[in-house]
């Protein structure tokens, strides 16, 4: 299922943006300190100097169009030159990320794509045991801090401003007229 | 009969034309594959698990047993997107998906994962919904379907499974259309699915049919899901095509019925389409119309969806050790056709259709009993008869009095197998039956004394301490067998006497010259009736016999 093309679909803007240049940028970070010590330096020196990649033009308001309605937010009022800016803007940023190639990083690890992910790249492989074990604890475990109650006593409407009957009411129009 | 048109012009012609296409274009009732156009079928099965807990919070999934439950009364903040909430993998759905796919010959994946894919709607609150895109959780297996079990034309089918994914449920919508409105539900939300994709296998309607029943009965013997279709519970789509051209998906289908009337509609209109020239549009998404009885279209390729899958950031992969699919393995029940096997074998030498009472769910049952709890009452009966009669077992008794006579009476009595269980055990029903295998009771006393101690029961309210000593009520109402005390010459003397009583010469001239020899079944009732079932029937039409002089 997971051929390197969907893959790379998934970085939906990637498709016009696919990597310029080979470079690296910079040591792989190892620990939450050494993330933290990259952050408190002064912006201008996270980036890699080495790194030279294409000015990213603005992108085509057709491109715009098509991005507010996958994410469902309305056009016809919306300022498409600001958002070209701001989008190009990130549009950099994303071409300097894919000049980092996971093949050839610099220690020469070949990377997992299925790493990429904030979570632990290696976890523990669970036992039978375990499982039952963790089955067994989260069924007996919800935290009321999180609306998780035995009896659904809270009340999940209490706070929206329309509300019928306990139901949530989505008025129609909301995405498709604002398009 | 003439209508008017706006234009004046009669409209009997357009009104039988519009009949005629009606006809034409709703699904037939003689429905036939033709020899020219291949049928092909693939399956997409989505179920939801009966697990306690939804699956990435840990709120209540009670979504398709309580489906008329208060909405939004079981939801936490995850389940409805509020800001600055995380998943937590629910791990009861790992075991759950480990026992569906060891039970479907399926690989699984030891390090699976999950993705998001993107989509708006308004029962979706988070934006995307998480499933297994690029790293399933099984793949690769296969469901065998047969002629004598499955009911199908061929003697086996296998049916390939592509594979096997964990997903989070949706909401549900309530559109009010007149106030521009939808009602949304989100007790649904984040409740565990597994999505089963079939390759297209299906080559005609009974294997879908089949298919799907056995899927159906495996999850429900599995105890992993109520696999109700009516609930929701349990949601097909079908990808329906013929030859080598295009697919066309169909959703929204309710039932079994809905199902099979779907694809054979879509069948004969995708021929219709291909005879007239016309062309099948690749990637169309159609649904049912249960009133109109047919397709509609819903989506084309245009209107499909960038999904933008990308794995989820927040959730860890599901890694596995190898002792979990042993363990979870050797945990397994006896799966139903193994089962059904073992039933049709010695000692039990069940009928295949005794066989099914007891292995498979069927929409005969009702809330007073299901096939398991009858299952498990039949063995545990079945053991301690056996135990007591050793090799004399007669494995007729137990089949006869607990799935037919005991389960009649039940039926007409409207008792639980639940409460009948706790009083009428399966040690007290193998002494009744040993009764029978004794001869010390008729098979007429039996059913007799069957029906009042279960007619009692009920009338004391299921009371547990209700007495049941079995000698003593064959005593009580003398069911006892009397042909030990019975002599042959006081037998000659009661049939006689029965045959007087009859006063109907002509009857007896018919059984004596074979005219109608079956009506001597009459008078062997006239006989049990009057005894109460003390005297064997066998006795009966021995002496009968004998004094008609008819062999």
């Amino acid at each position: 299922m997971l051929s390197p093309r969907s893959y790379r679909n998934a970085y939906l803007i990637a498709h016009s943006t696919v990597r310029f240049a080979s470079s690296k940028i910079g040591p792989q970070l190892r620990s939450i300190g050494e993330v933290e010590q990259l952050f408190s330096q002064p912006d201008e020196i996270k980036t890699d100097p080495t790194i030279q990649t294409p000015k990213q033009s603005l992108p085509s308001e057709e491109l715009v169009l098509k991005l507010l309605k996958l994410s469902g937010l309305p056009s016809k009022c919306a300022s498409i030159p600001v958002i070209q800016q701001n989008l190009s803007k990130q549009l950099d940023l994303i071409n300097k990320l894919h000049t980092f190639s996971p093949e050839n990083s610099q220690d020469g690890i070949k990377l997992d794509p299925n790493h990429a992910r904030i979570m632990p790249r290696s976890t523990h492989k669970l036992t039978y045991k375990e499982l039952m074990e963790k089955i067994e604890y989260q069924k007996q475990n919800k935290d009321p801090e999180l609306g998780e109650v035995e009896d659904g006593s809270w009340n999940a409407t209490e706070t929206t401003s329309i509300s019928r009957n306990g139901y949530f009411v989505f008025r129609h129009g909301f995405i498709h007229d604002g398009n | 009969m003439l209508r008017r048109t706006k234009t004046g012009i009669t409209t009997v012609a357009t009104h039988s034309m519009f009949r005629i296409l009606r006809r034409r274009y709703s699904v037939t009732s003689h429905f036939k594959l033709n020899d020219r156009y291949k049928l092909k079928c693939g399956l997409e099965i989505h179920t939801q698990l009966n697990t306690k807990n939804k699956l990435f919070s840990a709120s209540n999934n009670k979504s398709s047993s309580h489906f008329n439950s208060i909405p939004n009364s079981q939801v936490s903040f995850f389940d409805l997107a509020l800001p600055g909430t995380q998943p937590l993998l629910n791990y009861e759905p790992i075991l759950f998906a480990t026992k569906l796919a060891l039970s479907l010959n399926s690989e699984i994946n030891l390090n699976s994962s999950f993705d998001r894919k993107h989509y708006f709607y308004a029962d979706q609150p988070q934006g995307y919904q998480i499933t297994q895109h690029y790293s399933p959780f099984a793949q690769h297996g296969h469901m065998n379907l047969f002629r004598d079990i499955d009911n199908i034309e061929q003697e086996q089918k296998r049916i390939n499974i592509t594979q096997l994914q964990i997903e989070q449920d949706t909401g549900k919508s309530t559109y009010l259309q007149d106030e521009k409105i939808t009602l949304i539900d989100l007790n649904r939300s984040n409740v565990p699915l597994i999505e089963l994709v079939t390759e297209p296998d299906f080559t005609e309607l009974q294997q879908v049919k089949a298919f799907i029943k056995k899927y159906q009965n495996l999850i429900r013997h599995l105890h992993i899901s109520t696999g109700d279709l009516e609930t929701g519970a349990m949601r097909v789509d079908v990808n329906v095509s013929i030859n080598e051209y295009p697919r066309i998906e169909l959703k929204n289908l309710p039932n079994t019925s809905s199902i099979i009337h779907a694809i054979k509609f879509e069948y004969e209109r995708q021929i219709r389409i291909i005879e007239t020239g016309g062309t099948i549009p690749s990637m169309e998404t159609r649904g049912w119309d249960a009133n109109k009885m047919e397709t509609v279209k819903l989506r084309s390729k245009e209107g499909i969806m960038d999904y933008r899958y990308m794995p989820d950031p927040e959730l860890p992969n599901v890694t596995l050790s190898e002792d979990i699919i042993t363990n979870v393995r050797e945990t397994l029940p006896i799966l139903p056709d193994t089962l059904i096997h073992k039933l049709m074998s010695e000692p039990f030498n069940l009928s295949l259709k005794d066989a099914k009472i007891l292995t498979i769910k069927s929409n005969n049952q009702n809330d007073l009993y299901d096939h398991e709890s009858l299952r498990n009452y039949y063995l545990e009966t079945f053991t301690e008869y056996k135990n007591q009669v050793g090799s004399t077992i007669n494995c007729k008794l137990p089949t006869t009095w607990i799935i037919h006579e005991l389960l009649g009476d039940l039926n007409k009595l409207q008792i639980p197998l639940l409460q009948c269980e706790a009083i009428l055990t399966p040690q007290l029903f193998s002494e009744f039956l040993l009764l029978l295998h004794k001869e010390k009771i008729s098979n007429t006393s039996g059913k007799l004394l069957l029906f009042h101690i279960l007619e009692t029961m009920k009338e004391v309210s299921y009371d547990k301490t209700m007495e049941l000593n079995l000698n003593k009520l064959i005593k009580e109402f003398n069911l006892e067998l009397t042909n030990n005390d019975v002599g042959d010459n006081e037998l000659t003397e009661i049939c006689q006497q029965i045959l007087d009583n009859l006063n109907n010469d002509k009857m007896i001239q018919d059984i004596k010259s074979g005219k109608k020899p079956k009506s001597i079944k009459f008078i062997i009732g006239q006989g049990m009736r009057l005894y109460q079932g003390r005297i064997k029937p066998q006795d009966f039409e021995r002496k009968f016999k004998e004094l008609l002089n008819v062999k």
